[in-house]
């Protein structure tokens, strides 16, 4: 009962990103296709360098993944490069998860509370520092930040609830 | 020459203003924290900062990125000496004989050489900078819409080529860059393209949120528990090299600023190239070989020189042509682009005190890094103690306030973030994301050049090769193209003949 070795797993995953690429050409391909006017040969329209360049992204993906599929076969014990432990995993996701919620709110609750939270986030609930440390770097950052860049800069940063 | 010396004069009216000094102060003591960081380079670095530079005249703003660029080249060099942990690409090197070096006591004569040799290579790379855009700038006023398109093309075939990944990956992601630089209304003819509905996507996704979210976000995401690092720190007195580590390092200090500035007109992150060209002259030209990897001189004033002197080089084309041939180069015309400056072969005569500013901020620049590196080198390798859960959410503000002050729009955060996720799947399959931002950035310039010239021919492809000049440089592209494939074809028809 052996599960897949790291080569035959970091294969799995090239072959995933590729087809991903390839997935993004042909979508790129459809939508020139579709929407815009191709021009001619002489007169390019404005869908004929997207198609060139979406047609050139498949090829290069699959000359990459060829390319890809015989240096993997000639080095067996190259290390799994695509797999990530668990906690690295949680992490890449908390931050992403973090980031849009925080573009999401920013508007409605401001720059100071959106920051605030999201600082007060990472220390307190993933970090778990100590609390006293957490209250004070959350809201050093937060609030201090906005001075600089809304008082001493002059870059007008959104005000949510109760003007703050 | 006269003319050059006025100029570079006007240069130093525009820099030694107290304004433009503490910014180009501020950009060296953040561009060597940032190159002191493991993991931040000068690309994450430069990105993440951009929002502090959009307030400010166009020659501050430009001073402060440059700024940030060659202090991260020096700073990079400080944790690969101490601790054998390359702040930044180009120092990964230096870990080797510097860490030696560290380790046999060392450590500040390693740190000092490096210091030195940046300087110097720093300096007469700004002199060679400053002899050689002018009249490259003036060959460039006869350039046309092929020449440009050549350019561009040859340019992204040789970063490819260059690139620490395969030139296939690298293609597939330049073109990527390329198409991805396509979304937003067309200027020549007025459809909007693939921006399905989005209105803010009408100016394209911006390189801004997609710079930062690709490097700044996209690091924070692959960082996980980084330790805090304890350094050893040398002190003041011990900073001063021995006659004959001095004597031993004039030469490569000399030839690593010669081969890094020649190699940092090559487009690409060049800087990274040219450090490891440097140590193999060396290497090959000592008559001890057998000391590099135990702590040699030349392999830390070498190398170190020669991505100091890259640094400059690169500025070449895009000073004197407005093309940028590398990312970081990208970034700082993007900025441009932002505040309202036109780059090209004009800004030499259209904006001269931003030439000649940003050309004498150079030199100001290495000096104040010479005198920053060596004296508080133990107060920056303190910011290696900042335990990274405290590090990380401060850089994630910064990447947030970063592109949310751009436009103030929710759009460009969540245009931020999916380049952040895109990034980090990119890089765990061990891509090359510089090439997106680099098509992404020549994408409009590329499409126009292309579309003007078939436009002057009537259609006539054969345009490019009407031209010797476009003609030589698609050549280039060519056969940069054919070294990548060849080996491997070479390789196939042996195969073949065995069997």
């Amino acid at each position: 009962m052996n599960g897949p070795r790291p080569n035959d797993r970091s294969r799995a995953y090239q072959r995933m990103g590729v087809a991903a690429i390839v997935g993004t050409g042909l979508v790129f391909i459809w939508r020139s296709l579709a929407d815009l006017p191709l021009g001619t040969i002489d007169n390019p329209g404005p869908a004929a360098m997207p198609l060139a360049l979406a047609v050139l992204l498949v090829i290069f993906a699959l000359w990459s993944l060829k390319a890809e599929s015989s240096t993997l076969f000639d080095q067996s014990e190259s290390p799994d490069a695509a797999a990530a432990e668990p906690g690295a995993l949680r992490h890449a996701v908390l931050v992403l998860v973090a980031v849009t919620v925080a573009a999401i709110a920013i508007n409605a609750l401001g720059y100071r509370l959106t920051m605030l939270a999201l600082l007060l986030f990472f220390l307190g609930a993933v970090e778990r520092k100590p609390i006293v440390t957490v209250l004070i770097v959350s809201f050093a950052l937060s609030f201090g930040s906005y001075a600089l860049f809304d008082h001493l800069l002059k870059v007008t940063l959104p005000t949510g609830p109760f003007g703050i | 020459m006269a003319d050059t010396l006025q100029n570079l004069l006007l240069g130093f009216e525009v820099v030694l203003t107290p304004s433009v000094l503490i910014y180009a102060f501020l950009g060296c003591v953040i561009g060597t924290i940032v190159g002191v960081l493991p993991g931040l380079g000068p690309l994450a670095g430069m990105s993440m900062l951009l929002p502090i530079s959009f307030g400010l005249p166009p020659t501050t703003a430009i001073v402060l990125l440059a700024g940030i660029y060659y202090g991260a080249m020096y700073g990079g060099s400080t944790t690969s000496i101490l601790m054998r942990i390359p702040g930044e690409a180009a120092s990964v090197i230096t870990c080797i004989d510097g860490h030696e070096m560290a380790r046999q006591g060392r450590a500040g004569p390693a740190l000092a050489i490096a210091a030195i040799g940046s300087f110097v290579a720093g300096t007469a790379g700004v002199v060679a900078l400053m002899l050689l855009a002018p009249p490259l700038a003036s060959l460039a006023l006869a350039f046309g819409p092929p020449e440009y398109f050549a350019l561009l093309l040859m340019g992204l075939l040789v970063l490819s080529y260059i690139s620490s990944g395969p030139m296939p990956k690298s293609l597939m992601m330049a073109a990527l860059g390329l198409l991805l630089g396509m979304i937003g209304i067309d200027p020549m003819s007025g459809y909007n393209r693939f921006s399905g509905g989005i209105p803010e996507l009408a100016d394209g996704l911006g390189v801004i949120p997609l710079a930062v979210g690709l490097f700044g976000v996209s690091e924070i995401m692959l960082t996980y528990g980084a330790r805090v690092m304890r350094p050893m720190k040398p002190r003041l007195s011990e900073l001063v090299p021995s006659r004959e580590e001095a004597r031993a390092s004039v030469g490569p200090i000399w030839r690593g600023t010669v081969i890094g500035f020649l190699i940092g007109i090559i487009p690409g992150s060049a800087h990274v190239l040219s450090s490891f060209v440097s140590y193999a002259v060396e290497r090959r030209l000592s008559r001890h070989p057998e000391r590099f990897g135990r702590g040699a001189v030349e392999g830390v004033a070498g190398p170190e020189s020669a991505n100091n002197a890259a640094a400059s080089g690169s500025f070449v084309p895009m000073l004197a042509l407005g093309v940028p041939l590398g990312p970081v180069q990208a970034i700082l015309i993007a900025v441009l682009i932002v505040l309202g400056i036109t780059p090209g072969p004009l800004l030499i005569t259209q904006q001269p005190e931003l030439f000649w500013g940003f050309i004498a901020s150079m030199y100001v620049g290495n000096l104040v890094l010479l005198i920053l590196n060596l004296p508080l080198v133990g107060l920056f390798v303190l910011f290696l103690r900042i335990p990274y859960a405290y590090l990380y959410p401060t850089i994630l503000l910064c990447c947030i306030v970063g592109v949310y002050t751009v436009n103030s729009s929710m759009v460009e955060l969540l245009i931020m973030a999916s380049a952040g996720a895109v990034g980090y799947v990119l890089r765990r399959l061990q891509y090359d994301v510089p090439p997106i931002v680099l098509g992404y950035i020549l994408s409009p310039m590329l499409e126009m050049s292309f579309r003007q010239s078939l436009a002057m021919s009537g259609g006539d492809y054969l345009i490019f090769f009407h031209r010797p000049f476009a003609t030589t440089l698609l050549a280039i592209g060519a056969g940069v193209l054919l070294l990548d494939i060849a080996p491997s074809l070479l390789r196939r028809r042996a195969h073949q003949t065995a069997d």
